[in-house]
């Protein structure tokens, strides 16, 4: 909301300078976003009447004037075609301006000398009109600085919702007054009485009083409708409201004003001069004065008349019974609407106007028979007719004021700070707050338009703001500690986190909603591009774009998409993310998993002069996985994944750990025709996706350190030649079987395929280590136990070892 | 002197002058062979020693001995110096290029809102505060009607929301919902921070992100003031940017609290001086806060009479963009690498 200060000064004695004003109502809740100084560029720029205005000789759209300045006369060039000889006008003078940047010189336009500029109201900022020389009233002081006229400045004002009476601009002289211990003066209202009664003419049914409370109506006779004065229309400007005519103009003054929106009919056009407030029919339409028909929604509230809508009730009048040129009567609403009503049909016919931003806030039902008196009152000033007398007011009064019992002990026990009877009562009375002590004990009622007051919290705000955030002290809170209750999840999750981090994965956050056809493009089989949305995501009910139209159920096509970003800039992507997925049903709620994905592109180092260029395999993406188990110090035990829809047949794997049947997650290379499809082609892309939450409750809490054995171990090497089918681990846990408890650690240290290896055979190289824990081995044990595992491969798994 | 004084004093003095020249491995073993060798010079000089009459023979035996121990002596020296010139030689040819750059130890990294997460919930867990974590799919009844936001209430504008199911199924605007979830299943006192992911129905700027972290604040106990609120605000700020920063507390509104704080700091990017960050103000909204709501706490059937309760719940990314001068907050999840690797 605009306030300008100009306005705001008809209501209270500024205490302040505008900055003042500003900081002291933004601290206290009202936040003044900026100050809009209007003249505070003008230099030079004068008050001067037109002698004399005539065509350029030499020069066809330009007019030479002559300038009355008081003191002096100046001849200037205007290309402005609307300017009459006697009119006032605004005079830049040679060496001045209105804004920052260039001045005005003086110049010639072929052959004569112009000495200045006229300004229009837009290059003024009083005035939307950008073609025409802005005129002033004729009794405007000539040779006077514009400034000293009509400079201005004007607070820009973000309201929180729930303050309604700060609507108008009283409500915020209201709270300019209590700040700064101002008085305030309420406008004036005096409705002239000089027709018949109301109700003889104009006839109000309220048919929904539950989304009605309150409807007046007045009506003036024999009214002429005709621009504003320049005044009023340069008040509504500053405002940011445009100037339509008189009558119009003094509903929005008003509005303004009191913050009470009113609507004004031309009476001749509603049937039966009738007025019936009640929820649209089924498939009723209205042309609202935007010239939109609209389709209304059956809830809606209309004012209509004995038959057809002529309004949205709380929103937009309708163009049949608008204002126009030729209106003679008109009857003035001012009504009290429900907040939700209007809130829902604005919401469902999306329009927003100066009056549903105020309904839609809840209004004070006091307030529509003075805004009413109000406005008639400045009417009868601005377009004559004779006003009838009363209104028409359809109301049953609500129940007493509400009131609130409290004492100076309870503020402070919220606040924490001691605040003095007096303060509190300097605090509340000027923001209309009556006030009856007894003893201790304080009963606040509270006034009519602070419906957001119900609570001794409520108060003690008011003292708090008023008063200032500032004078309250800093304590820190003395109670005791809740218990402890960690939730070990989280501690684990840091910790993977930093584990991936210090493995050389970095980190991403993606978005938590993908595309509905995101999940299919993982599926190799399926056909691509897909024939319909993914059946297993939850869709958003109203997104903002079909790209982020649902909840993912897997982080991986937002982390391919990542990585195939930043392969455009780089050639080594290493990520990972940790994030929720979301997984059907409703129940209500999807259930909510936490995931790891790992997704890892390009050369093992980072290009430099001594780094290894390899490219990253499987392995690189094995050891990243296994760098989470091991500091949750969960084994990972890895087996051959059938059929997973996103990998590469032959380079997938499914995760688990030891003693437990549960899949934990896959990791793998991505397949190639997934990868295509992530714009990830041409690279082989390694990726991990495993359920986070699963793997952390599988954590081991306490490590149990094993005593560091004194006796030296023997080393023996050790190559089996196997089947390339028989996988690494199998043959490591037969030499472990065989081999027994002695033998305390095996170390693969090489693979090779190849002759003298036979064809489909591969040779596996182990480092075994033997050691007891009791005593120095024999060199017989050593070769007692070799014996085993020679023998164990041989028969277990066709195997032989390399040598014999 | 005899004879063979002076053969042997030729000798000594024709040995050390070559010793001199041998300048390699080579020939230093060339001259000990020489001279010192079973057959060299000096073993010739001592058989020569016999045919000398009896009473020369001791004397002219000690003086070859010495010689023979000088003749040792200098070739041991001549060795090492030998060996000390070729090891300098060595070292001298194995110079390296230390501006090469060093051999990449393979690090990631984390996500700068990782790390300022991490930052805030040291923090108050310092000051006592345990960490819980809730859903980002809410209840309209969390995530609003348990927090004094009636459906239709005008205060919803304040949150434009995504619906998963409307009305009573969307994803949580605030980490706000987990205010009454906690409440309804611990007594008081309560002390916890809330981070997660929040999200609202808003387009995309430079300052404006539809998906975003907060990190929620709640205190309930007996006697808990809105001083005791402020003095925790305060105390966070100097801790996660300098002792001395500045602070300022507004009213504002928001519904769940009442009365509701805004706290601004001292801008940390111009330190109070006036940037473009701070529109020249010197100073950045930083979060919004209050005491809980009378409502808030009846809702959950807390009695407001006795105990109070304080909230505050700010935004991870604006924290991380003031604190290290990120001037798009869709930096944060475009993840490029580029600006993501800044932060580790
Ligand atoms: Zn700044």
């Amino acid at each position: 909301m605009r306030v300008p200060l100009g306005w705001l000064r008809e209501y209270i004695d500024l205490p302040a300078s505008a900055d003042d004003i500003a900081e002291r109502l933004t601290m206290s809740g009202t936040e003044v976003a900026n100050v809009i100084r209007v003249g505070s560029e003008w230099d030079r720029v004068v008050i001067g009447q037109v002698q004399t205005i005539t065509p350029h000789e030499h020069a066809d759209n330009l007019f030479v004037a002559r300038v009355n300045l008081a003191r002096e006369q100046v001849t200037l060039v205007t290309a402005a075609s609307n300017v009459r000889a006697g009119d006032v006008v605004s005079v830049v003078r040679a060496g001045g301006r209105l804004a920052a940047g260039p001045r005005v010189e003086a110049r010639s336009f072929r052959g004569v000398q112009s000495n200045g500029m006229l300004c229009s109201g837009d290059e003024l900022g009083i005035s939307p009109e950008k073609q025409t020389i802005y005129v002033l009233e004729a009794d405007a002081p000539i040779g006077a600085n514009l400034r000293d006229y009509l400079g201005d400045e004007v607070l820009d004002i973000e309201l929180t919702p729930n303050r309604p009476d700060c609507l108008g601009i009283v409500g915020i002289a209201r709270e300019v007054a209590a700040l700064f211990g101002a008085e305030l003066r309420m406008p004036h209202v005096d409705q002239p009485n000089d027709g018949r009664p109301a109700g003889d003419v104009v006839r109000v049914f309220v048919d929904d009083p539950d989304l009605c409370p309150r409807y007046t109506a007045g009506y003036v006779n024999g009214v002429r409708i005709v621009p504003s004065p320049q005044w009023l229309q340069r008040r509504l400007h500053l405002a940011g409201i445009r100037s339509i005519s008189n009558v119009v103009d003094a509903t929005n003054y008003v509005m303004l004003e009191l913050g009470q929106p009113l609507h004004a009919f031309d009476a001749d056009r509603l049937q039966a001069r009738t007025i019936r407030v009640r929820r649209a029919r089924a498939n009723e339409r209205l042309t609202t004065i935007d010239g939109v028909e609209r389709v209304l929604p059956t809830d809606a509230l209309v004012i209509a008349d004995a038959e057809t809508p002529a309004a949205l009730a709380g929103i937009m009048g309708g163009s049949n019974t608008e204002i126009s040129e030729g209106t003679r009567r008109i009857l003035l609403e001012s009504a009290t609407f429900d907040r939700m009503s209007v809130r829902q049909t604005s919401r469902a016919l999306r329009l927003v106007t100066e009056a549903s931003k105020r309904f839609d806030k809840g209004l004070d039902e006091e307030l529509p028979p003075f805004a009413s008196r109000r406005a008639l009152a400045l009417i009868r000033e601005l377009a004559g007719g004779s006003v009838a007398e009363g209104l028409v007011d359809v109301w049953r009064p609500r129940d007493a004021l509400r009131t609130i019992a409290f004492t100076a002990d309870d503020l402070a026990a919220l606040i924490g700070n001691a605040y003095a009877a007096e303060q509190i009562e300097d605090v509340l009375r000027p923001l209309g707050f009556a006030l009856e002590r007894d003893g201790e004990r304080t009963t606040a009622i509270v006034p009519s338009w602070r419906d957001d007051v119900t609570d001794k919290a409520d108060i003690a705000e008011e003292v708090a703001r008023v008063t200032g955030y500032d004078a309250i002290p800093t304590t820190l809170p003395r109670g005791e500690l809740p218990s402890p209750a960690d939730d070990p999840g989280l501690r684990w999750r840091e910790v993977v986190r930093s584990a991936l981090a210090g493995a050389g994965l970095q980190e991403v956050m993606t978005y938590s909603l993908i595309d509905p056809y995101a999940v299919s493009k993982l599926d190799a089989g399926a056909p691509f591009p897909a024939t319909g949305p993914d059946e297993g995501t939850i869709p958003i009910h109203n997104p903002m774009t079909i790209d982020r139209s649902r909840l993912r159920t897997t982080l991986l096509p937002s982390l391919f998409a990542t990585v195939a970003a930043n392969l455009r800039y780089q050639n080594r992507v290493l990520l990972f993310e940790i994030a929720h997925v979301f997984l059907p049903p409703l129940e209500p709620l999807p259930r909510e998993e936490q995931r790891l994905a790992i997704a890892m592109a390009g050369r093992r180092s980072p290009p430099t002069w001594n780094a290894d260029t390899a490219p990253i395999d499987f392995y690189d993406l094995k050891a990243a996985v296994e760098a989470a188990f091991r500091i949750l110090h969960v084994p990972l035990i890895l087996a051959d994944a059938a059929n997973v829809p996103w990998l590469h047949p032959g380079r997938s794997a499914v995760l688990r750990t030891t003693g437990d049947d549960r899949e934990l997650g896959h990791l793998g290379q991505v397949h190639p025709r997934v990868a295509e499809r992530f714009e990830m082609e041409g690279m082989e892309i390694y990726a991990a996706e495993l359920d986070l939450d699963a793997l952390m409750s599988l954590a081991a809490e306490e490590i149990r350190v094993r005593p560091l054995l004194r006796y030296p171990a023997v080393e023996r090497d050790l190559a089996i030649i196997v089947d390339g089918r028989v996988s690494h681990e199998r043959v490591a846990a037969a030499v472990q079987a065989a081999a027994g408890p002695l033998l305390e650690q095996i170390t693969l240290f090489d693979v090779y395929q190849g002759a003298p290896v036979p064809e489909g055979h591969r040779s596996l190289a182990y480092s075994l280590s033997f050691r007891s824990p009791e005593r120095t081995l024999a060199d017989d044990e050593v070769a007692t136990a070799m014996a085993a595992i020679e023998h164990a491969v041989t028969a277990q798994l066709a195997a032989h070892v390399r040598g014999r | 002197m005899a004879a063979i004084d002076v053969a042997l004093r030729g000798l000594t003095d024709r040995a050390l002058l070559e010793l001199t020249r041998a300048g390699d491995r080579s020939a230093i073993e060339a001259w000990r062979t020489g001279y010192l060798g079973r057959s060299g010079a000096l073993s010739l000089h001592m058989r020569s020693i016999g045919q000398l009459p009896s009473e020369e023979r001791p004397a002219a035996g000690q003086a070859a001995n010495a010689a023979k121990d000088t003749l040792e002596a200098a070739f041991a020296a001549r060795q090492r110096e030998l060996e000390e010139q070729a090891l300098d030689q060595r070292l001298e040819s194995e110079h390296i290029d230390v501006t090469l750059p060093g051999r990449p130890i393979h690090t990631g990294g984390l996500h700068p809102i990782t790390h300022t997460l991490r930052r805030i919930l040291e923090i108050f867990r310092d000051m006592g505060f345990q960490v819980a974590e809730g859903p980002e799919v809410e209840l309209d009844w969390y995530n609003f009607q348990a927090l004094n936001i009636p459906p239709e209430h005008p205060a919803r504008d304040m949150w434009d929301t995504f619906y998963v199911k409307p009305p009573s199924i969307l994803l949580r605007t605030h980490t706000s919902p987990m205010q009454a979830r906690i409440m309804e299943r611990t007594r008081p006192p309560v002390r916890v921070v809330v981070p997660g992911r929040c999200y609202r129905y808003e387009g995309q700027d430079a300052s404006h992100e539809w998906m975003f972290y907060q990190v929620e604040g709640l205190a309930v106990d007996k006697g808990l003031t809105m001083a005791d609120l402020k003095g925790v605000l305060v105390a966070f700020a100097r801790r996660i940017f300098w002792p001395e920063i500045q602070t300022r507390f507004r009213c504002d509104y928001f519904p769940f609290v009442e009365p509701g704080v805004e706290m601004s700091v001292q801008c940390p990017l111009c330190r109070g001086e006036g940037c473009r960050v701070c529109k020249t103000t010197g100073w950045i909204e930083l979060l919004g806060a209050g005491m809980v709501h009378p409502r808030v706490l009846r809702n959950v059937g807390y009695d407001p009479d006795v105990v109070n309760g304080f909230a505050f719940g700010m935004g991870a990314e604006r924290i991380a963009m003031v604190k290290h001068g990120v001037d798009d907050i869709r930096s944060f999840y475009g993840n490029d690498l580029r600006f993501l690797q800044q932060f580790t």
